[in-house]
């Protein structure tokens, strides 16, 4: 086992997770909620790189195959404490019960860059809509704002800086919700 | 020196030309990292590589045909889309290439040596 796959099942669990290890889009939620959850707190134990799927852990998707059965049944003993209890808390009340993959894929990526790469927020901003450059302006805004609110408590000076440099994009966003509205 | 480059020439009539390419050594390179089980998407590929979708089209359908990568159907957010991954044998071709390329590079700085 390369990371603590026991503790990962529990998240799932309790985050309502079912995971299809033979499914890309149930592997790509895994990928994502584990990555985030790590940058958020939970130590899990696994590494993470930049590849073609994105952030990405192959040992996680190792680990996801070698116990197939037991990730599938959400079988295992770990408990979680009440520090990672909350972490989950603020996950779900951020991503929501059943998040987009886009948005966390989006997410996961934007908090790479923001955390692993030292980049500042515009050029985290930037570097993600060039590297998923397949996704929406609208996909893009929530997401990017998801992982703002997961993983930094901004400083009210960073919240005018956010504020004014998203005030385009919400625009945006409001305008064409306007026009399937 | 005996044995320089053309020392390697009978190695190197076991490997594929056909894949000297380097859309196609990239493509199968980013596929390589992947663990068995796993594949990328058309459009991962498209973005993370930097490519048209000619090219990269094109280069699939060559590698595909090669066998050295598969094509599957994946679902996201519902929707239907293909996705690829590598095969053992374009591993295998990735892993002699790499082998060759390794063995060729020493002997060029090999030569370079001062005295």
């Amino acid at each position: 086992m390369k990371g603590n796959l026991g503790k990962a099942i529990a998240c799932f669990k309790r985050l309502g997770i079912t995971p299809r290890v033979g499914d890309f889009e149930s592997k790509l939620v895994m990928q994502k909620t584990v990555y985030l959850l790590q940058i958020m707190g939970i130590k899990l134990g696994y590494s993470y790189g930049w590849y073609v799927r994105g952030n990405y852990s192959p040992d996680l998707t190792k680990d996801l195959y070698e116990s197939r059965s037991r990730v599938e049944s959400l079988s295992g003993e770990e408990k979680l404490n009440q520090k990672e209890n909350s972490v989950l808390d603020e996950f779900e009340a951020e991503m929501s019960k059943k998040p987009d993959p886009a948005v966390l894929e989006i997410a996961a990526a934007y908090a790479y860059f923001f955390k692993e790469r030292g980049m500042s927020a515009r050029d985290a901003t930037i570097k993600t809509k060039e590297e998923k450059s397949f996704f929406s302006e609208m996909q893009f805004v929530q997401g990017i704002n998801r992982a703002k609110d997961l993983v930094f408590k901004p400083t009210a000076d960073d919240l005018a800086q956010l504020k004014k440099e998203m005030a385009p994009w919400e625009a945006a966003s409001r305008e064409t919700m306007k026009k399937f509205s | 020196m005996a044995g320089g480059t053309l020392g390697l020439l009978d190695e190197s009539a076991a490997l594929n030309s056909r894949v000297f390419s380097k859309t196609r050594l990239l493509i199968l390179s980013v596929l390589d990292e992947l663990p068995e089980g796993d594949s990328a998407t058309f459009r991962e590929l498209k973005a993370g590589l930097r490519l048209n979708e000619g090219v990269l089209f094109t280069n699939l359908g060559v590698l595909k045909e090669m066998g050295y990568v598969e094509e599957i159907d994946v679902k996201v957010r519902k929707r239907n889309m293909t996705a690829y991954h590598i095969t053992n044998q374009g591993r295998e071709e990735l892993r002699s290439l790499e082998s060759w390329f390794r063995k060729w590079a020493g002997r060029r700085l090999d030569e370079r040596k001062p005295g």
